[in-house]
């Protein structure tokens, strides 16, 4: 017998029984989250928006936050964010269309990542109100190492795409099949291994900047 | 690969913890930032009884139909483009995970520690076959270079002072040399490590849920170094307890809100990632294969089994931290790789009741696990499972199984039992000389050895007060 047919054998074998009907327990699974307004926490009557810069701004999170009225401003404001921690102006940028079209002509923008890049910007999907996390899914104009590897992580998101809980957040993916890798980005890479102490850029980014644009 | 942890010597291992200052600073500063963080992240959410309800209900639903949901499972990882392999028991994972790094033409093995990897033996089991593990999480890097084994299940290096970290980075790491600052350390470890993410031919991670509707594995860290060894390696290999299925992302969702909260008083660790296959047309990253490794290893003999419940466990650590004897004697006692109450539910279950039968008894049963596991499994009702099992199995020594069967005798009958209680607390109290505890008890060595014994009040035993209409 096959591992698999052994291991499943042995499951039903405890259970008791053969095989049950998947429409019964699907039904009996939506139940289980039927209710999910009373098991969430309350996000208030803040607006998305601005409930998440508060929540990604706060202690626990530790980014930093700036809202962009247009899209237009974002070269200039990651220019400033470099000059501001004497940071030389070239950095790994992963830019969706919506991006690749501004005037980055002050900018030396490498499309590639260096395993010691000092500075990623990446693009992310939505934002999460609930938590103040980025949500980022892979794809052939999102790499995934973007988010993952250098030290200051620089991130955009649409104020549109604020949303209000977890499960918003995944409803978005649920008509294609998942991306490769979707994360949740709620803050940067931090430890606390040592005597408690906690400590920011463990493995990867120490600094997490998002910019919040409203137009585009 | 068969590991010789052992819970055979718990008594002598935590009598020998009771006597290190150090560690009972650690445990002491530790567990007790982790209960205020949690119970100020439960204030905050408000809803901690109706979550974990839902968290609860979702853990039974997906065991009452585990051959559904893996199979489910099975059929969305597949056609996403991840292969699963099936293993009976920890020697059989073992094999596939080494045999998959063979096929790779590994030298370096870059791994995210998962409590089911340290279960099986996989460290081991890596080591014997040749390749040159690298531990990514800081703490059990930290744990790699000093030959310890994790005294925790969440913070695996609790036990270490930052000395001790220092001395041991100056000899591992480039340029070798001695850094006290704990920011420091935390760089010089970075600067190895990455090196090694880049070099390494397969990355080894576990995974905190499987979500069957869409295949996708979550894994879950503050360090992001789940990240950089699942996307950087050519092959990525998951291993993963059948246990760990739920049934969609809003599943997911209850249970990583309680994970976090319980754990580290987080309302979402840093990094959660949903990873669903290898690399498609067009990724610039990713690995170029994806393997997962679903892992039995008599999780299916518990299924059937009172202890049941305990496969609910979503390993967040909560019993521990709040756990007074875990409190007392850290992490390494307890002999396996599960700690405090869900450790001596977990150890005794899966491995051999003989050889870890005090742990079930390393307890005072005051309850306090019961109330914070977020899953509400009862922790405590199963070590009195397992208690009985042990005086069933004959497992308790003679002098215990004497000193019971004497007691029970004389507890049956009050004519017996009421003189001998009077008698008693004469006793004690004369030894007290009127203060309030004992420091020494004749013949109480086991007990006044590291707490005092408190002497009886006055006013004679509870009857006799009792009768006075003392209430
Ligand atoms: S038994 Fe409960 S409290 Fe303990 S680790 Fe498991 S889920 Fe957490």
């Amino acid at each position: 017998m096959s591992a698999r047919a052994e291991v499943l054998a042995r499951v039903r074998r405890a259970l008791g029984r053969e095989r049950a009907d998947p429409d019964v327990i699907r039904a009996e699974a939506d139940g289980l989250v039927g209710e999910l307004a009373a098991i969430r926490p309350p996000v208030g009557d803040h607006d998305a928006v601005e409930r998440f810069i508060a929540k990604a701004a706060s202690e626990r999170v530790a980014a930093t936050v700036e809202r962009l009225a247009a899209a237009d401003d974002l070269p200039d404001r990651v220019a400033a964010y470099l000059a501001e921690r004497g940071l030389a102006s070239r950095l790994a940028a992963a830019l969706p269309p919506a991006l690749a079209g501004l005037d980055w002509s002050g900018l030396t923008l490498a499309d590639a990542i260096d395993p010691n890049e000092a500075v990623a910007l990446s693009w992310a999907e939505a934002a999460v109100a609930e938590t103040g996390s980025l949500v980022v899914a892979s794809s052939p104009a999102a790499p995934v190492l973007f988010n993952f590897l250098a030290l200051h992580h620089l991130a955009v998101v649409r104020a549109d795409d604020v949303v209000a809980y977890l499960e918003d957040a995944w409803q978005r993916f649920a008509h294609a099949p998942l991306p490769r890798a979707l994360g949740l980005v709620t803050g940067t890479s931090g430890t606390a291994d040592i005597e408690g102490q906690n400590i920011k850029g463990a493995h990867g980014p120490r600094y997490l900047h998002i910019f919040v644009v409203d137009r585009f | 690969m068969t590991v010789t942890y052992t819970s055979e010597h718990f008594k002598r291992e935590a009598r020998l913890a009771l006597d290190q200052p150090n560690l009972q600073r650690a445990l002491d500063r530790t567990t007790t930032l982790l209960q205020a963080r949690r119970a100020e992240a439960y204030r905050a959410f408000g809803e901690f009884d109706a979550a974990r309800a839902a968290g609860s209900r979702i853990k039974d639903h997906v065991l009452r139909h585990l051959d559904h949901y893996l199979e489910t499972f099975e059929a969305n990882a597949e056609a996403a483009g991840c292969k699963v392999h099936w293993a009976r028991d920890a020697d059989e994972a073992c094999r596939i995970t080494t045999e998959l790094c063979r096929r790779a033409e590994a030298k370096t093995v870059t791994r995210v520690k998962s409590m089911l990897g340290e279960e099986i033996g996989l460290p081991e089991a890596l080591d014997a076959a040749g390749f040159e593990r690298v531990e990514t999480d800081l703490a059990e890097h930290i744990n790699q270079l000093a030959g310890d084994r994790p005294s925790h299940i969440v913070i695996p290096a609790l036990h270490k002072t930052r000395e001790e970290v220092s001395d041991l980075f100056e000899r591992a790491h480039p340029p070798h040399r001695h850094i006290d600052d704990v920011a420091e350390l935390v760089e010089s470890a970075r600067t190895t490590l990455r090196e090694k993410y880049f070099a390494a031919e397969v990355g080894i991670s576990g995974a905190n849920f499987l979500v069957a509707d869409n295949g996708a594995v979550c894994t879950v860290t503050n360090e992001g170094n789940a990240e950089l060894t699942m996307q950087l390696p050519r092959v990525q290999i998951v291993t993963a307890g059948i246990e760990k299925l739920v049934p969609s992302m809003d599943h997911a969702g209850v249970l990583l809100r309680l994970l976090a909260r319980s754990a580290l008083g987080m309302e979402l660790t840093q990094y959660t990632t949903f990873l669903t296959g290898a690399k498609r047309p067009g990724d610039r990253d990713g690995p170029e294969e994806m393997h997962l490794v679903l892992v039995d290893a008599g999780r299916t003999e518990l299924l059937g089994d009172e202890l049941a419940p305990i496969l609910k466990c979503i390993r967040c650590a909560a019993c521990i931290n709040h756990c007074p004897v875990y409190g007392q004697i850290g992490g390494h006692a307890y002999g396996g790789v599960y700690q405090g109450p869900m450790g001596s539910v977990l150890t005794p279950a899966m491995a051999s009741l003989a050889k870890s039968k005090d742990l079930p008894h390393a307890c005072t049963l005051n309850g306090r696990c019961d109330e914070v596991c977020p899953v509400a499994i009862p922790l405590t009702g199963l070590m009195r499972t397992l208690r009985e099992r042990t005086w069933r199995q004959h497992l308790v020594d003679r002098p215990t199984r004497l000193g019971l069967g004497l007691w029970g005798a004389v507890v049956r009958r009050p004519a017996l039992y009421r003189p001998a209680s009077r008698l008693g607390v004469r006793a004690l109290r004369l030894l007290a000389r009127g203060r309030p505890a004992l420091r020494r008890l004749p013949g109480g060595g086991a007990w006044t050895r590291s707490r005092d014994f408190a002497a009886p009040p006055p006013g004679g035993t509870f009857m006799a007060r009792y009768r006075r209409g003392e209430r």
